[in-house]
């Protein structure tokens, strides 16, 4: 694509109104609350979902995205000390991966790192906008090596490893977090960070308010 | 900044569009609308923290300074003004992979003296070193932060704005409303390009061992809010720049005040002549106070004391004048330590 177009924000699933923000890639739908990305100039689909909250923390309800990867991974290591001792870690089944813009991410603690060091096993609550996704499908799943190698490099060195990893589904989450203002402190596990550090915070919480 | 104009697909009316803009609603139809501009920066302002009042306050009491002129001490009036918001590159990414580290390790070497610490010492120097290689994961969040346009006058290059973002606290972004922020601020647009800025960030020293690369790189603008306020001194014009998020100073001048500057050449050219008066007196007739004194009779003194009162009054009068011929600025931002570390125009920030 070399010259500028504009494509209309219709789902092209039920031809409901596509809602975003202006980094966006994936837009949601307000009719089907179907999610659509943006891939090149056209809209792909893609599954989401709206995670129960565990616990409450003051503030107002909103929802940010995080994508969840069913991962098939297996290691295995020359060195018979090392194999032995990552053969009692698991592999996570899913790999999460931050789909909102957080500057720092991993100075703060990235939620989706947090997510699968933790092995979140999520529950479906009823559907609410989701809003806020600026990293798609593709780009996530560049991030589940370095996560699941992440979690073997915090027991053991992992020189040597051999990883073998295939993805397979991938949902989009919207994991409730609790806007007090200052901080956002996610429902699941309590992880807060400073509001200061989401750069589309303040359109997210416009578009919240306009809905309301 | 120039607009760009593009037809709705649902009705065909023309869309005028900032640069930078990605979600459009037609005025014709109200359908919505996904702009998409090959090249297209994201722009956002950041939130202003410093009020006017707030802003005045701090170039006040940067005023109060003993070399600035009472007046201007006492009560200084500003004449104007101004919230100005000049832009920011900041590019940023994860860097994600591995770096293989190798390293040639000893156990710590034998300490002792005598004989069989030497021997010891010995065997550890003639032992090899062994050779362990290590892996590191890296998820690494990479930012660089730069001004797009160099503005000397408001002080820019003082501002680090990497680090302000850095902890999450302090810069918080609001979306770019071109229309509400021109019509209550300066807003400077960038003179620097998006493809010179990202030239001079791409800082990437090869390192062997080094397996990662960098995704999920963006570009935005960040248009961050300063004060600037201007008034007159014996009619001539001086300006401070007051950082809008964090009320630091970051630039300003201010006259500096003559008359004290005036009160020691004065005293210090007054106590020259005293001293040379004594000493012309003293060397001629012999006498004078300090024959009433009775110390006169010792040899030398007072030829000693007037050389003395002559230096002293040397020194004083070169301090005054050196003074005197100085700058007749005095900088109000200077001493300020720069926050953050580096290059002033080029933050750059890993965590």
């Amino acid at each position: 694509m070399s010259t500028p177009t504009i494509l209309p924000l219709r789902c092209p699933g039920c031809g409901g109104r596509l809602h975003g923000l202006p980094e966006d890639v994936v837009f949601w739908c307000e009719d089907c609350h179907g999610l659509q990305e943006l891939v090149g100039a056209d809209f792909v689909p893609r599954q989401g979902a709206v995670a129960a909250p565990r616990l409450e923390a003051a503030g107002r309800l909103c929802h940010l995205p995080v994508w969840a990867l069913r991962v098939a991974a297996s290691w295995s290591c020359p060195d018979p000390v090392k194999a032995a001792l990552l053969k009692g870690i698991a592999p996570p089944e899913w790999v999460y991966v931050t789909a909102f813009a957080l500057h720092n991410a991993f100075y703060f603690g990235d939620p989706g790192l947090v997510f699968t060091q933790r092995r979140m096993r999520l529950e479906r609550a009823d559907p609410a906008p989701l809003l806020g996704c600026t990293r798609g499908l593709e780009l996530a799943r560049e991030f589940v090596e370095p996560h699941l190698l992440g979690i073997l490099d915090r027991r053991e060195d992992v020189t040597g490893l051999e990883l073998d990893l295939s993805i397979g589904d991938a949902i989009l989450w919207g994991i409730p977090y609790y806007d007090d203002g200052l901080t956002l402190t996610d429902g699941i596990v309590g992880l807060k960070i400073p509001a200061a550090a989401l750069d589309e915070l303040w359109t997210l919480r416009t578009w919240n308010e306009g809905r309301r | 900044m120039p607009l760009i104009h593009l037809g709705c697909p649902s009705c065909g009316g023309t869309l005028s569009l900032e640069e930078g803009t990605r979600l459009v609603d037609c005025r014709y139809c109200r359908s919505g609308g996904l702009a998409l501009v090959p090249g297209s920066v994201p722009r956002y302002a950041a939130a202003l923290a410093v009020s006017e009042e707030a802003a005045r306050d701090v170039a006040r009491a940067a005023l109060r300074r003993p070399s600035v002129p009472r007046p201007l001490r006492a009560a200084a009036r500003f004449e104007g003004v101004t919230l100005c918001y000049a832009p920011f590159y900041e590019a940023t990414g994860v860097r994600l992979g591995r770096f293989f580290l190798t390293d040639r390790v000893k156990p710590p070497a034998p300490l002792g003296e005598g004989a069989r610490a030497d021997a010891a010492l010995q065997r550890w120097l003639a032992q090899p070193a062994t050779e362990t290689s290590m892996t590191r994961i890296v998820q690494q969040d990479v930012s660089t932060v730069g001004p797009a346009c160099l503005l000397a006058e408001l002080g820019v290059e003082r501002i680090d704005l990497a680090g302000l973002r850095r902890g999450g606290g302090r810069v918080q972004l609001a979306p770019f409303d071109p229309v509400a922020l021109r019509s209550r601020a300066v807003v400077f647009t960038p003179t620097v390009s998006a493809e010179q800025f990202l030239d001079r960030a791409a800082l990437r020293l090869p390192a062997r061992g080094d397996e990662t690369r960098i995704v999920g790189q963006r570009l935005k603008l960040l248009y961050y809010p300063i004060w600037q306020l201007r008034y007159r001194y014996l009619g001539r014009a001086y300006e401070i720049a007051v950082d809008g998020v964090t009320g630091a100073m970051l630039h300003g001048t201010a006259p500096r005040s003559l008359h004290a500057a005036a009160a020691v050449t004065a005293g210090g050219v007054g106590v020259l002549a005293f001293g040379l008066g004594r000493l012309v007196r003293d060397l001629g007739h012999g006498t004078g106070w300090l024959g009433r004194l009775g110390v006169a009779d010792l040899p030398g003194f007072g030829s000693g004391l007037a050389l003395l009162t002559i230096a002293a009054g040397v020194v004083l009068a070169l301090l005054g004048w050196r003074w005197l011929v100085g700058d007749p600025e005095i900088d109000l931002a200077a001493g300020s330590p720069l926050p953050g570390n580096g290059d002033p125009l080029m933050h750059q920030s890993t965590s």
